[in-house]
């Protein structure tokens, strides 16, 4: 097991590199870049912080592409404040936005996805029978689908809202790159840790503890019996279901825009399932401990290029921290991975 | 003209493409689409697409591929970097591919 440490200063790593032996100068070079790529980022938002005001009210609101796919083409439907809409999207939408916002606010006292409350600004009805939502980094879009085709809105879901809010949670704590290949999984981390979330923004509007949750994401579909993922049985959600559930399967794809970057959407099944599981053992709330395990490991200085095994190690080391070495917790962290055929 | 036309990515992580012979469209629909692509002046696209913005997300990928007698020319992009010259033509493909 390889430690990256980034608490040692780059000139003790430079010295550092002049001084290995020649079989551990490559390790220590990736360090140093890796290292460089980290310093960066946090003297970049450091300085972006520091120019933007103190923190402000919530802001949420939620806006009517009207079926185009243009900002600018959009008109206000409903913000804090204004009265229910006659669009029901557009009603489901805001709510389930509160919904989150609640989530992260009381569970983790985070105001938004930056922590300063960010505006969370929603367009619906975005293009014409889009079969998706995305983040675009500042805001996110949602499609109607089409029942015809059997596909619902994608505000339908709360699960969904909370999956794509948290990619801005992930982009301000962890700024995870968004591919897969065979050394490196930060997209399919990323994608994992929306569906965790996604899944504990349900349970907890829903009072459900881990055993009585359904842990499924996406039931976008007319069809009650599907889903896009299961995190309980990753590959079970829905018909031709891709998803891994262990390490063995990885489904291994070319890193490029032809192949979902690398798989992103398919391998998440393996963190999904390591997450279940440690939920299940712990037992209770899932939000309460396996949740905020999760939680403090997405701030516990990931390398935007993470692997599987780095993050469970960052997992486990996040478990100690909070509950000791040995606990219930860090025991069940450990058997989550191991199920999965990560062992840390 | 042939056109290609591949998604992939979006929330779901599906891969779904389509391929339109304007020879076996009706003259109506083949005279929109060859008017779609010379509006979006689809040739004059660089091939590799506009990164989307850092943190973006579960975004679909399109590529689409024009061949005409003279010439053939492919161009990708994604729902984040979207040109909006670009966006009635992959609309238009886009409801081809979803209606099957």
């Amino acid at each position: 097991m390889k430690y990256v440490c980034n608490i040692v200063p780059p000139d003790l790593l430079k010295q550092l590199l002049k001084d290995a032996p020649e079989e551990h100068k490559g390790n220590v070079l990736k360090t140093i870049m890796m290292d460089s790529r980290m310093r960066e980022r946090r003297s970049i938002l450091g300085s972006m912080y520091a120019l933007f005001p103190a923190a402000a009210e919530k802001s949420i609101c939620i806006f009517d592409a009207h079926n185009s796919r243009s900002v600018s083409a959009s008109t206000k439907a409903r913000c804090i404040g204004d009265s229910t809409s006659t669009d029901n999207v557009v009603n489901e939408t805001f709510d389930g936005f509160e919904d989150t916002y609640s989530f992260y606010d009381k569970v983790f006292g985070r105001k938004s996805i930056d922590d300063r409350n960010f505006p969370l600004n929603a367009y619906v009805h975005w293009g014409v029978r889009f079969m998706n939502a995305f983040w675009d980094g500042e805001k996110m879009a949602f499609g109607d689908g089409d029942p015809q085709l059997g596909i619902k809105g994608f505000t339908a879901s709360i699960d969904v809202m909370g999956h794509e809010l948290t990619h801005g949670v992930t982009q301000y704590e962890a700024a995870l790159e968004y591919f897969c290949d065979d050394d490196h999984q930060p997209g399919a981390v990323n994608e994992s840790i929306s569906d965790v979330f996604g899944s504990l923004v349900k349970q907890f509007a829903l009072n459900q503890t881990a055993d009585k949750a359904d842990w499924l994401i996406g039931q976008i579909f007319t069809d009650p019996g599907k889903a896009l993922r299961s995190m309980k049985a990753p590959g079970t959600a829905r018909p031709n279901d891709p998803q891994p559930a262990h390490i063995d399967d990885y489904v291994h794809l070319p890193n490029d825009e032809d192949h979902d970057n690398g798989g992103v959407h398919i391998n998440s099944g393996i963190p999904n399932k390591a997450f279940y599981t440690t939920a299940i053992e712990i037992g209770g709330f899932a939000w309460e401990k396996a949740g905020r395990i999760w939680y403090k490991t997405l701030g516990s200085g990931l390398h935007v290029d993470c692997s599987f095994q780095e993050f469970a190690e960052h997992t486990e080391e996040s478990s100690r921290a909070l509950y000791g070495d040995g606990s219930t917790e860090h025991r069940a962290v450990k058997k989550g991975w191991n199920d999965v055929g990560i062992n840390t | 003209m042939k056109i290609s036309f591949e998604t992939s990515g979006g929330l779901a992580g599906i891969t779904n493409s389509i391929v339109l012979e304007t020879s076996s469209m009706s003259d109506d629909e083949g005279k929109l689409i060859s008017d779609l692509v010379k509006n979006s002046n689809f040739f004059d696209f660089p091939s590799e697409s506009i990164p989307p913005k850092p943190g973006s997300a579960d975004y679909i990928n399109y590529k689409i591929t024009v061949k005409t007698d003279e010439k053939e020319h492919t161009i990708r992009t994604n729902d984040v970097s979207m040109p909006s010259q670009l966006k009635p033509l992959i609309d238009f493909l886009y409801q081809k591919s979803i209606s099957g």
